[in-house]
């Protein structure tokens, strides 16, 4: 089992849940973030004072998935995040230890499925 | 002859009630501007401090209002030696100011003028002021402050009054005097905590809800059509007046939104909304002095001036080291000011641009010289005594938690429910 952290655009969002519905991995949470890359966060002035350092605004998606359906989350969700610009956020990808489905206590690769 | 009397009274009796409605629906429109008051304020701060701000325009009402019933009206209004008057409750008896309204119907537009004026204050003192001392301080300017202003500018026997000092709805005495009190109440109670770095610089605190802050202007800005508008306290043989009135107030708000729309574009490069919420209530402010005795184009040159130079106080206000987070000095205080000077300057009557004539543009400064420094003052005294007495500046930890949590227990936006 692997855990997916994908930070991308807000606007990605929808595309990307379409895109795993269709690819039979439609479990998912997500947050609303803040967050810089490389580029240290931007600036803007408010009131005559120029504010430095602001975050962008991102969400992150969180998929649990087997390890023979990770490429394929990872590839819908590269096919819908990416625009080819800064900005278009990152993945991780981690190891999971155990899933508990908490209606039936199932556990392991089972509650996920 | 009797069928003559009879209709004389009915008439008399149709203009009292005529511009009683009036005068009722106005007062309305003024006293729900608190509204726009709060919610303006509560989106200019940071959500941790939301519910304070709503508690301050409260206490704004409560102890401002009964306050200015207790001994308010009678300083203001009662028989008045050119400086102050003396009397309980609400003054019965003829004002000398030829009302065709009864004096608690006059009281209860007046209120709306003084809790207005003591709204400002809230602003300026926002995110860092105990809410106890704040309370004494709203009675002391409701009960005292205000109406001593009123009393000159306003009563028929003040000295300003009787100098002919024109402020028609309340640029001096009401935002001239809101806006200095908030000057000194903002300098005494000194910045909020990171708002200026150790080397000086000025970090921008952001307000935590813009559509709030615009709901607020936008409730403002159609409350002072009754704040200039009804003015005028009657509309029998003033309906003219009206029409000059609202056209001109309407007009010097829009060319101060337009003022700095343009300023912060070609400054910034971006367009600031929240400045031009400012610059729109800037308008405001300086056309209430002189909306009865300008043209409409003269009204469009003041909003212009107005919106102008509000962008500016703002950010020199902010390079004083003065913490206003909602800009209530830049837009009561200096724009209380330059309003009332500009009917000594576009008066038709007797303005310094039409007629060439300066004694009235010199009794105009004295007169908002005089109420400036007099807030400023004696709210700066106020502010030490209290500060000596009760304390007037939350704990760190209240300031950095949030005050709503802290203070008040409750947070005005919740999660996990």
């Amino acid at each position: 089992m692997k855990k997916v952290e994908a930070i991308v655009k807000p606007s990605k969002l929808k595309a990307i849940q379409k895109g795993l519905i269709e690819a039979n991995i439609p479990c998912m949470t997500v947050i609303p973030v803040k967050g810089a890359g490389l580029q240290q966060g931007y600036s803007e002035i408010y009131r005559g004072t120029e504010k430095s350092m602001i975050l962008l605004p991102k969400v992150m998606i969180i998929c649990v998935v087997s390890d023979e359906n990770l490429e394929k989350c990872l590839d819908v969700i590269l096919d819908n995040a990416s625009e080819g610009n800064v900005g278009d956020g990152k993945i991780f990808v981690y190891d999971v230890q155990d899933a508990i489905r908490i209606r039936t206590k199932t556990r392991g690769i089972e509650a996920i499925r | 002859m009797n069928e003559t009397a009879s209709l004389a009274a009915q008439q008399v009796e149709l203009t009292h009630a005529i511009d009683s409605v009036w005068v009722a629906l106005c007062a309305a429109l003024i006293f729900q501007m608190e509204g726009g008051f709060a919610l303006l304020e509560a989106g200019f701060v940071r959500s941790k401090n939301a519910v304070s701000i709503i508690a301050k325009v409260m206490i704004d009402i409560l102890f401002g209002g009964i306050a200015f019933f207790v001994v308010g009206f009678g300083i203001a209004y009662g028989k008045s030696n050119g400086w102050w008057a003396f009397d309980l409750g609400i003054t019965d008896g003829d004002l000398g100011l030829g009302l065709t309204v009864s004096n608690r119907l006059f009281w209860f537009i007046q209120m709306g003028f003084a809790v207005a004026a003591i709204s400002i204050v809230s602003g300026g003192v926002a995110e860092r002021m105990k809410m106890w001392s704040y309370a004494v301080f709203v009675t002391i300017f409701c009960a005292f402050m205000y109406p001593l202003a009123a009393n000159w500018v306003w009563n028929p026997n003040g000295w300003l009054a009787l100098r002919g000092f024109n402020d028609f709805a309340g640029s001096a005495a009401v935002h001239a005097m809101g806006g200095f009190a908030a000057l000194a109440g903002a300098i005494v109670l000194g910045p909020r905590l990171g708002k200026y770095n150790e080397d000086g610089s000025i970090n921008a605190i952001p307000g935590h809800n813009l559509t709030l802050s615009a709901v607020g202007a936008f409730i403002l800005w159609f409350g002072w059509f009754g704040f200039n508008p009804g003015s005028t306290l009657g509309a029998v043989g003033k309906w003219e007046l009206i029409g000059t009135v609202a056209t001109n107030t309407f007009l010097a708000s829009a060319m101060g939104g337009i003022a700095t729309i343009c300023y912060t574009f070609l400054r910034y490069k971006k367009v600031d909304i929240t400045m031009v919420i400012n610059g729109v209530l800037a308008g405001l402010v300086a056309i209430t002095a002189g909306c009865n005795v300008v043209s409409p184009t003269s009204a469009l040159f003041i909003g212009l001036i107005a919106g102008t130079i509000v962008d500016m106080a703002v950010v020199i206000v902010d390079k004083m080291k003065i913490d206003d987070p909602v800009g209530a000095i830049a837009v009561h205080g200096v724009n209380g000011f330059f309003g009332t000077v500009a009917v000594g300057l576009f008066s038709e009557k007797n303005g310094l641009f039409f007629t060439g004539e300066s004694a009235q543009v010199v009794t105009q400064l004295i007169g908002v010289s005089v109420i400036s420094i007099f807030s400023f003052v004696l709210t700066f005294g106020i502010f030490h005594v209290l500060k000596r007495t009760m304390g007037i500046r939350l704990s760190h930890k209240a300031e950095s938690a949030g005050i709503d949590a802290v203070e008040f227990g409750v947070e005005a936006y919740t999660t996990f429910e």
